[in-house]
């Protein structure tokens, strides 16, 4: 009971700070503020199927992708509510989910990464030419926004407050799933296959269960992203978007959730933090990636556990020297 | 109206040949690299690029050598590299605990080399003048002399590397290592010296795919972006893992992607040889010559 | 062990950053008050009163593929920008202010351009220049409204101007009236069937429509065919126009098909063609790709080339590559341009204020710039000509002008 009340008290003392400091950032550290939430939760969702399920997935600028079209079309052409747009995200994240877990199934490591590729792109393809439906290379423009009765977002950043919102329920449930059975099953998929079947896991289950819930992940990321910059085009989903949130996935610390979080925020924040360099930030962006993909292969978060525990034992000993 | 068809038929089986053989020397650079190391080397494009403005940008622009000589310096330069990049990147990362790990290194050291090219040789693309130009005249139809060199150019790479294979000793090592690295490493063989060899073999085979795309898409970072995509489903459609299987994938996927243009929207060109390869994952995954190693 | 000493060197590494960061943008330092400032830049000897710069935000594509155009773009702004520093800066009021041009990269990418226009925005910057394309410009839609801050670019989509956005500008002929020019030139050149090769992106499906309506129009008959601008082979779309018996081409169209265009039609026999192009056939990176028997005679709208003849044309043309060391194009004329824009509006509007500086904008009325004279329209659109080039020996000669603003109610 304590440690709950202990957690929920951090939660909002996070929270406060966070939204303090976001309202009085001016508009650039806002925007890409925003950014980072929706990056958040769609590493989160990848982090089903490649962090613990150890299947590479370069699809996830397709499943956005699907995501944002989907909310986008239905809230203009179509007209409905966005919530119930919202709705729909969970029907796209069942079908894409089934769509791409069951190909899944038989491929494995290199064979799935191309699939994943191919899928991207031809959702790329087909958003780019099927102008009467997604306006093409142009765009979809003059999406609706999420709004609550009680909270309108006038200014554009002011989607700030929905997108925290979404935010910490996905963290709230992502946490919730890696640390139980389902996500146990996951781990044991990416660690050992046959030892995981050996032990009474229905391998093709779970398989489709990391991919659906990842779609869902994505499809309500796509929805909130489109609602962010009411516009959407196809130029933002392409197979380097997909690279980028894999880094996200990989820098952070795969397998938990507060490596995804730090993962998402690193590689968001830090080429905004090199622009300084002009000509040089994105090479030296890159470097770095390689470099920790190299030494720090599982992620900077592990990496982080691991010290602060040296720290506290290193502390345990010296007061135990000091009372002996 | 009958002839101009025939003409165009002709034109078609061409192109599509030259670039399916393109494709196969794609599938082919990466497939060496994977017998070897397990790794799919998802920076082959970057390598692909390197070579292609090492030898344009450095040694025809910049220096002015002779065609013969800069072919000759840029596959040496390539060599070097691969083998710089097989000590620095590629060994480490195979040795890492998931192959998701390396597959998101590779991803990265291509962007790295990528950028490396842009701030090198400025942002510009460009060509080598006058370099496999024109065409050559076969009856009443005009075949573009690149394509025809890069035809006689794969089937002699081809078949120099089955030659290699079946008769040297680092050939024959190579196929030791790709089967079996313990057992091989207990005959004897340096596996990491053969691994730094194979790599410069396929930075080498890149470089030179990068030479001869250079008149056909001109110099520049993304000349071969779509291409190296291709090259990857050629290898699974032919079977991943096989040489030959590569050849024969590689020009189903040009021929098939020409007779698409005849019959879709050009525009969906590119969709081709992802549609052929998803057909294929589902009813024949190792491909249409079955390779030993899946 | 090995493991914990990396991760102190990547905590200290990651602090590091962030306090250099904080460091080192720039927040439009002052400039002294002080008579003798104007020595620092340019050797004014006279006693002038400077205030604090005037910050001229630019956001291009400085990495990713169009940065050739981004470049070029850039060193056209910064020519203008330290012209008008060196004859002393612009005057508001008593004191002279000096222009400083800032540019970050938008890697021309429609997310990307959000953050880099906020940033300019955030750091005080009295107006854009840019973005590249016009895909960003719709993406910067909402964000130049909230942030009150006029762009002035060259997007050409017709799109733009649908969205009645007070805040965004364009110094060019909208895409539009490229193709009424072009429809125009070619059938007075005399075509019987025009072939309409246009890629399937923005401007060029813009184009196809264009051109069809105005054929249309004219009772002229054609035949479509489509590509994407990255297609490095057109033989199988140009060979299906033959077919058609197509006697002329337009085409709209970006730098790799472009040259796909050119090399397909050669390779297959084709000869002294009227072809008429976008601006894009006169771009240096784009003849440098072509053999000069590819496009001899080829026709373009064009804003810009670099053997004009005409004085301010060959003036620039000459401070451009004593600066930059390579010739001038379209887009670096175009973005000297648009400076020269924004400067008069600063001038006139005798203010930092954005919105007035935005009024000012409005307000142009015959402005003589390098590419044309600028009128503003209530929305979007400042300029209503372009001239016509011929390629002769891979240079582009300026072979025409045709302008439109009295159709515009401009100049009379």
């Amino acid at each position: 009971m304590k440690k709950r009340i202990r957690m929920v008290l951090i939660w909002i003392v996070i929270l406060t700070a966070l939204i303090i400091f976001f309202k009085q950032s001016n508009t650039y550290i806002q925007s890409v503020i925003n950014q980072l939430l929706c990056n958040i939760i769609l590493v989160l969702g990848l982090n089903f199927i490649t962090g613990l399920t150890g299947q590479m997935n370069l699809a996830t600028a397709g499943m956005l992708a699907l995501g944002a079209y989907t909310y986008g079309i239905l809230t203009t052409s179509a007209g409905w509510n966005p919530w119930v747009a919202l709705l729909a995200m969970f029907a796209v994240g069942l079908a894409v989910g089934r769509g791409l877990g069951y190909p899944s199934l038989r491929l494995k490591g290199f064979y799935l990464s191309l699939t994943t590729i191919g899928f991207a792109e031809i959702v790329r393809l087909l958003a780019t030419n099927l102008t009467d439906l997604t306006g093409g290379v142009n765009g979809l423009n003059y999406i609706r926004r999420l709004e609550t009765f009680f909270y309108k977002s006038e200014a554009k950043n002011d989607y700030f407050m929905i997108l925290l919102a979404f935010t910490v329920l996905a963290i709230l449930v992502a946490y919730k799933i890696v640390n139980s059975k389902w996500g146990r099953a996951y781990k044991a998929i990416r660690d050992n296959m046959e030892a995981a079947e050996a032990s009474g896991i229905d391998i093709s289950k779970i398989k489709i269960q990391a991919f659906t819930l990842s779609s869902i992940y994505s499809a309500i990321a796509g929805a909130l992203y489109a609602g962010f910059n009411m516009y959407i085009n196809p130029t933002s989903f392409t197979v380097a978007a997909s690279q980028n949130y894999v880094a996200m996935l990989m820098i952070g610390g795969i397998g938990s959730v507060p490596g995804n979080i730090l993962g998402a925020t690193i590689v968001t924040v830090l080429p905004e933090l090199l622009r300084k360099y002009q000509d040089y930030y994105w090479i030296l962006f890159c470097t770095i990636c390689l470099v920790m993909a190299i030494l720090v292969p599982d992620g900077i978060y592990p990496l982080l556990k691991k010290t602060v525990l040296w720290l506290k034992k290193k502390l345990v000993k010296k007061s135990a020297a000091g009372e002996g | 109206m009958g002839a101009a068809n025939d003409i165009n038929v002709l034109q078609f089986i061409v192109i599509g040949v030259a670039m399916g053989f393109i494709y196969s020397l794609v599938a082919t650079e990466y497939t060496l690299i994977y017998n070897a190391t397990g790794l799919v080397n998802f920076a082959h494009e970057s390598f692909i690029v390197l070579g292609a403005y090492l030898f344009g940008g450095t040694f025809v622009r910049a220096l002015g050598l002779p065609i013969w000589l800069a072919i000759t310096l840029a596959i040496v330069s390539m060599v070097l590299f691969g083998i710089f990049a097989s000590t620095i990147v590629l060994n480490p990362l195979r040795n890492l605990q998931f192959v998701t790990y390396a597959m998101f290194g590779t991803m990265m050291l291509s962007r790295i080399i990528i950028e490396a090219c842009r701030l090198l040789w400025g942002p510009l693309p460009f060509t080598v003048k006058g370099f496999l130009r024109g065409s050559i005249n076969i009856g009443s139809a005009a075949l573009p002399t690149s394509y025809v060199y890069i035809i006689i150019v794969s089937i002699v790479i081809v078949t120099g590397l089955q030659i290699f294979f079946k008769t040297t000793r680092t050939g024959k090592a190579m196929i030791c290592v790709s089967q079996n690295k313990d057992a091989a490493a207990l005959t004897g063989i340096n596996v990491t010296r053969n691994i730094n060899i194979t790599v410069a073999m396929s930075a080498a085979l890149c470089g030179i795919i990068g030479i001869l795309t250079a008149p056909l898409f001109n110099i520049n970072t993304g000349m071969v972006a779509s291409t190296a995509l291709k090259g990857f489903c050629a290898g699974i459609i032919g079977g991943f893992g096989s040489y030959p299987g590569a050849i024969v994938g590689g020009i189903l996927v040009g021929l098939l992607e020409q007779f698409g243009i005849m019959f879709f929207p050009a525009t969906y060109k590119d969709v081709v040889a992802f549609g052929v390869m998803i057909i294929f994952l589902l009813i024949r995954p190792s491909g249409i010559i079955k390779a030993k190693k899946a | 062990m090995k493991k914990r000493i990396l991760s102190i060197i990547i905590a200290a590494s990651m602090i590091l950053t962030l306090t250099a960061c904080g460091q080192s943008t720039p927040s439009g330092s002052s400039a002294s008050a002080s008579p003798t400032s104007g020595a620092a830049t340019g050797g004014q000897t006279d006693d002038k009163v400077y205030g604090d710069p005037i910050i001229i935000g630019l956001s291009l594509p400085v990495t990713g593929e169009q940065a050739a155009g981004g470049l070029q773009a850039k060193c056209g702004a910064e020519l203008k920008i330290s012209e008008v520093n060196e004859a002393g800066g612009i005057k508001i009021g008593d004191t002279w202010h000096k222009l400083e041009m800032r540019i970050e990269d938008d890697q021309g990418n429609s997310d990307l351009v959000l953050n880099t226009v906020n940033k300019l925005a955030s750091e005080g910057a009295v107006a854009i220049l840019g973005p590249y394309f016009s895909g960003q410009a719709i993406a910067l839609n909402d964000t130049v409204k909230e942030l009150k801050i006029a762009l002035i670019n060259s997007c050409t989509s017709v799109k733009i101007r649908e969205l009645q956005n007070p805040w965004l500008w364009r110094n060019r002929c909208d895409d539009g009236i490229n193709v009424q020019i072009i429809g125009k030139a070619v059938i007075e050149d005399g075509a019987t069937k025009v072939a309409i090769m246009c890629a399937n992106d923005e401007t060029g499906t813009a184009a196809a429509e264009g051109y069809m309506k105005y054929f249309d129009s004219k009772g002229i008959p054609y035949h479509v065919e489509w590509h994407t601008k990255s297609d490095t082979d057109l033989t199988a779309q140009i060979s299906k126009c033959i077919a058609e018996g197509c006697d002329a081409w337009v085409s709209s169209t970006h730098d790799t098909a472009a040259v796909a265009m050119a090399k397909g039609m050669y390779e297959l026999g084709l000869r002294n063609q009227k072809v008429y192009m976008n601006p894009i056939l006169a771009q240096a990176q784009v003849l440098e790709m072509m053999e000069p028997e590819w496009v001899e005679g080829w026709r373009c709208v064009s804003d810009f080339s670099y053997t004009d003849t005409r004085e301010e044309q060959a003036e620039f043309t000459k401070k451009f590559i004593a600066k930059y060391n390579m010739n001038p194009d379209v887009q670096g004329a175009l973005y000297y341009s648009h400076a020269t824009v924004l400067i008069d509006a600063i001038e006139r509007a005798q203010s930092t204020d954005r919105e007035a500086i935005r009024d000012a904008i409005a307000s142009t009325n015959g402005l003589k710039t390098l590419v044309g004279t600028s009128y503003a329209s209530q929305y979007t659109d400042l300029l209503y000509e372009i001239g016509i080039a011929e390629i002769q020996n891979l240079e582009p000669v300026i072979v025409g002008s045709v302008s439109v603003a009295e159709d515009y109610g401009f100049g009379k």
